[in-house]
């Protein structure tokens, strides 16, 4: 629970009034055509009386999106590199979805593959959905293993740059974007939670890049 | 901006390392270097283990009769279609197996007495039998060698077990749990004088999980909500065990101002998770919490809780439980990797990767493992014994490493503050290896079971023993 309270300050300080690039105001579409490149670090461990046993990963990935008018695609690579040779190995997940995407509500479906240099077998298929709706100022995201499946269920409040979620069965996840050009956003990302007795905690930074901005804040 | 990258820093480092437990990587340098034995504490226990229907022979039990039977589709039950038979003929050749013990320069001796032999019919005890059990311990303290003796450890009597019925069997039955208690108390008024360590259960987790979940074992039941209730039953039979023995057994054998000294004898294992994957740690988790840490649990609480999400849950008081263990006895002998398999009975599929070094059973050779165990349960501010740790090792060539780097994991871990006080190795000898057969050879002296008198002979690990054994003040006979 005290990792819980630790990840609200984190998500009110990101929530804070940043130092934004001065872009004029217009119309944002619901999803953009994006690319974006990040690393992070993972933990992943479950408890019992007195400790716990877990890894640690480096996480680097590139995830994109494409919108060919209603038409979506969504995909992207995560790579789980082990900060302790005596635990899992190396491994990765790639994951490519499809969807619909309209004014206000979008949808994307689809695979996620997760790869494990050590695992029997190597490959673990999961399926993955995200839905996003907007109600102009402010929207709502779900998805069922989303977040290159990270994440078991969320449900996410999206305000502009901002968002913060509820991680089923217990946890949170929040996330946020600085502007630092037009086309440029520094990106930050947390999750942390809890299934049964394991714990996750994720955190990653990185860059998103957006060519179709002309100048308008996205 | 500076600000949130330092409080997301440390909140991910606080998060990710502060309670973990450290993950050791011992060299085989500093394990050639350590001098295995120093450092261990006064009257530390350093023995081997054996049990009753694996080396004993002539047993007519529940084993005795799945070993002559075969699955439908005509697979026998036993590799190679071994049956325990004669065994090592322990019940005929006590003397030379106290020989070997002598010869170790072992200082304990972890058995087990066979219930099927000392009760051939409901409520008729074998008074002879029970009298060679007896001498056998006396035999053993005047050899300075003190007795832990394990109360049931796997097998039934048949009548008892139930074989002919579909259900309930064996320890899903009440009236197991009675007789077994009664059996109890027959055992403790009779061994009781010599006895101060008493095992009431051999890994109960493990009985749960081959006869009830797996199908492997008797009585080749695979149902997990069957298999997480044989595991509250046996729990239930070694609370009740815990307050016979007490109340029988209130001979001081060795002076110690402790008469009885009750434990079980669980089975750890590391569940390694096999991948970053979500679902392969939450299922580690998951076992993790039913096999190793529930029934240390019940004995803090008192109370008998499993869960298998979605199928079964179980939470119970049960009167004599908590507090019921005087000390924890700890088998440790591999690491499972964890896939999830939603589809397999135990949600995961466990294995051992192609590129770790592995016992002939292909079990994960893994010594930092029993460290990390025992500095897990540092925690239950219990004492500890190693009831087991071993290695099939057909030609005996890989156990003396084996030996030396597991005593080493326990030396540094009693160092780190753990309060180990013994160290029983499986086995003194090649054994029955239940399902597995005579194949796997697991003794300090390999037994050959072509020959009619089960001609033992010591493996290069004895050596290794004695060398530990003189290092802690002991004496190996020639």
């Amino acid at each position: 629970m005290r990792t819980l309270f630790g990840w609200a300050a984190l998500v009110a300080l990101a929530s804070s009034p940043a130092q934004a690039v001065e872009v004029p105001p217009g119309p944002a579409p619901l999803l953009s055509t994006e690319l974006e490149a990040r690393v992070g670090a993972m933990g992943l461990a479950y408890g019992f009386e007195g400790g716990r046993w877990g890894d640690l990963y480096v996480t680097p990935a590139v995830q994109g999106r494409w919108r060919l008018g209603a038409l979506g695609l969504d995909g992207g690579v995560l790579l789980t590199v082990p900060t302790s040779g005596e635990g899992a190995g190396f491994g990765g997940r790639v994951s490519v979805r499809a969807g619909f995407v309209g004014e206000r509500f979008a949808i994307f479906a689809g695979p996620v593959v997760e790869y494990g240099a050590v695992a029997v077998p190597a490959l673990q298929i999961l399926p993955s959905l995200r839905a996003q709706a907007s109600f102009g100022a402010w929207g709502l995201s779900a998805g069922l293993f989303d977040h290159h499946a990270l994440a078991l269920a969320h449900l996410t409040v999206e305000l502009g740059d901002y968002g913060i979620g509820y991680v089923a069965p217990l946890g949170l996840t929040a996330h946020a974007r600085f502007w630092l050009t037009p086309q440029m956003a520094l990106s930050l990302q947390a999750l942390a939670g809890t299934i049964g007795n394991t714990q996750q905690a994720l955190l990653t930074t990185g860059l998103v890049f957006r060519p179709g901005n002309r100048g308008a804040r996205p | 901006m500076k600000q949130l990258f330092r409080l997301g820093a440390v909140a991910l480092s606080a998060f990710l390392t502060a309670r973990c437990e450290p993950r050791p990587q011992f060299t085989p340098q500093e394990i050639d270097a350590a001098t295995l034995g120093e450092g261990l504490p006064a009257g530390f226990l350093l023995g081997a283990a054996t049990a009753s229907h694996q080396v004993e022979g002539g047993n007519t039990n529940d084993w005795s009769v799945w070993e002559t039977q075969s699955y439908p589709d005509g697979t026998p039950h036993i590799h190679n279609q071994d049956q325990s038979g004669l065994a090592t003929d322990s019940w005929n050749k006590f003397p030379e197996d106290l020989g070997l013990l002598r010869r170790l320069g072992a200082n304990g001796y972890r058995l087990s007495v066979e219930w099927s032999r000392l009760e051939p019919t409901p409520g008729n005890f074998d008074e002879a039998a029970i009298a060679r059990y007896h001498s056998w311990l006396v035999d053993l303290r005047a050899n300075g060698i003190t007795p832990m003796v394990t109360l049931n450890h796997f097998t039934l009597p048949l009548w008892i077990s139930n074989p002919a019925s579909s259900e309930p069997q064996g320890w899903e039955r009440a009236e197991t749990v009675d007789a077994y208690i009664r059996f109890v108390r027959w055992v403790g008024e009779r061994l009781g004088d010599q006895v101060d360590l008493w095992c009431t259960i051999n890994e109960p987790n493990v009985l749960a999980t081959q006869s009830f979940l797996k199908g492997i074992w008797p009585p080749g039941v695979k149902d997990q909500k069957r298999s997480t209730q044989v595991l509250a039953a046996l729990m239930r039979a070694h609370a009740r065990a815990a307050v016979a023995l007490r109340e029988v057994d209130t001979v001081d054998a060795d002076g110690d101002g402790h008469p009885t000294r009750i434990g079980i004898a669980h089975h750890v294992r590391i569940f390694q998770p096999a991948s970053a994957s979500l679902l392969d740690a939450a299922i580690s988790g998951l076992t993790d919490d039913y096999f190793n840490e529930a029934l240390v649990r019940m004995n803090t609480t008192g109370r008998i809780q499993l869960s298998i999400p979605g199928t079964i849950s179980i939470d119970e008081e049960v009167a004599g439980l908590k507090g019921s263990f005087d000390y924890l006895g700890i088998n440790y002998y591999s690491r499972d990797f964890i896939r999830a398999d939603l589809g397999d009975p135990s949600l995961s599929h466990q294995y051992t990767p192609a590129d770790r070094p592995k016992s002939d059973l292909g079990w994960d050779l893994y010594p930092e493992g029993l460290y990390r165990v025992l500095m897990r349960f540092k925690s239950a501010g219990l004492p500890i014994y190693i009831t087991e740790n071993g290695m099939a090792d057909n030609d005996g060539q890989d156990r003396p490493a084996f030996l030396r780097a597991h005593l080493y994991a326990m030396q540094r871990a009693v160092a780190d503050g753990a309060d180990v006080r013994g160290y029983f190795h499986w086995s003194l000898m090649d054994n029955f290896e239940w399902a597995e057969g005579f194949e796997p050879r697991f003794g300090l002296f390999s037994v050959d079971f072509t020959s009619p008198d089960r001609t033992r002979t010591a493996t290069p690990a004895v050596t290794t023993f004695q060398d530990v054994a003189r290092n802690l003040g002991l004496t190996p006979q020639p």
